[in-house]
């Protein structure tokens, strides 16, 4: 049933080109949670009708270490994530700092969810420079 | 209710991390399980024709594939005895074939000349994977792949393989909740108590990063160079 559900996955994923085909996934600009898999089943007879797989070809996952790379697919779909929402939230700060009206209060929040944007921003893409920045004086 | 949500936030990576080894687990074995049935092939006369033949005769009790194979309709006339009397005798001839054929994979599974196959296997004999050293006959086989280096007694070299999954992870998990924080700061709106819960994250977050270093730096002097290679 798991491997069944797997290669149910790229064809949702890919909505462009063939759906078969694992190197034109996507969805709305993100990325395939497989795309660091460096194994990919591919049945050998397409037409076999024994084979439970609906794609000729299916992300593959050769050993317990690739649970991390799924993780490392899943964070690069967060960091793309995270700049979405900033834009959205820069965006919205923005709205408020115009129709704030002077008054201070609005305008100081209008403020705070501009720079908080931002710096969120600037931590989640700098995330792993900094982790590997300690990791590095550290060791 | 809130409370509720935080305690289910707070195990759900090891839920998380546990279901996919389970799912990890099973579909390799759900992926092994066809190529088990054709492993026959290291007996004598087997093939997949034969097998199915052999595990039909057992269910001969119910008369099934005496119907099927013979044909015999009991209410006809008196040809049929006859008719019986052949399917009767080549059934007997082929369950006789099929306890010669039980008998000599029996042999061979006890042959002690046999390739590789350990004791300690719960049945997977065409398991892929395995885990120890194979040359002092202490690995054992295991369905999924570990990243065991096949040194040293196995249950040892099994629990090093696992330190040095969760270790391969462990940066890769706090660099996730480190931008998963910094989503969490994005989306605080300005709002003091929301962005104190960001930060609160992201000081564990750090403090995790820290612990990590020194466990692995304590475990890399204690052991050097067995469990983190």
């Amino acid at each position: 049933m798991i491997q069944q559900l797997v290669n149910l996955l790229p064809f949702f994923a890919a909505n462009e080109g063939d759906a078969c085909d694992l190197k034109s996934g996507g969805f709305f600009g993100f990325p395939t949670w497989y795309q660091y898999l460096n194994g990919v089943y591919v049945n050998s007879d397409p037409k076999d009708s024994s084979s439970s797989l609906i794609c000729s070809q299916a992300p593959q996952i050769a050993g317990i270490n690739d649970v991390w790379l799924i993780l490392a697919a899943a964070i690069s779909i967060l960091l793309r994530i995270a700049a979405i929402a900033a834009v959205g939230a820069i965006i919205y700060g923005a709205v408020t700092y115009m129709t704030s009206q002077g008054e201070p209060d609005k305008t100081g929040q209008a403020k705070g969810t501009i720079v908080n944007a931002v710096v969120g921003l600037a931590v989640s893409v700098m995330a792993a420079i900094i982790v590997t920045f300690i990791a590095g004086k550290i060791q | 209710m809130k409370i509720q949500l935080k305690k289910f936030l707070r195990i759900s990576p090891f839920v998380l991390t546990l279901s996919v080894l389970v799912a990890l687990a099973g579909s390799s074995v759900a992926h092994a399980a066809p190529a088990l049935q054709d492993n026959g092939s290291s007996a004598p006369n087997a093939n997949a024709e034969y097998h199915k033949l052999c595990t039909a005769l057992k269910n001969i009790s119910n008369g099934k594939l005496y119907k099927d194979n013979c044909h015999n309709d009991d209410t006809q006339s008196h040809q049929n005895k006859a008719v019986k009397n052949i399917c009767n005798r080549n059934i007997t001839r082929l369950s006789d074939e099929c306890d010669a054929y039980d008998a000599a994979i029996a042999v061979a599974a006890n042959d002690p000349n046999r390739p590789h196959q350990d004791s300690y296997s719960l049945g997977t004999s065409d398991a892929k994977y395995s885990c120890g050293d194979a040359a002092t006959n202490q690995s054992i086989d295991t369905a999924i792949d570990f990243g065991c280096s096949h040194k040293g007694p196995a249950m040892l070299d099994l629990a090093f393989a696992v330190i040095r999954f969760l270790s391969n992870g462990a940066g890769l998990i706090i660099i996730g909740s480190l931008v998963w924080g910094g989503l969490q700061y994005t989306l605080s709106r300005g709002d003091p108590q929301s962005t104190a819960m960001a930060v609160t994250r992201m000081r564990s977050v750090v403090l995790a990063l820290f612990i990590y270093i020194f466990a692995y730096a304590i475990l890399n002097y204690l052991i050097p160079g067995v469990v983190l290679k």
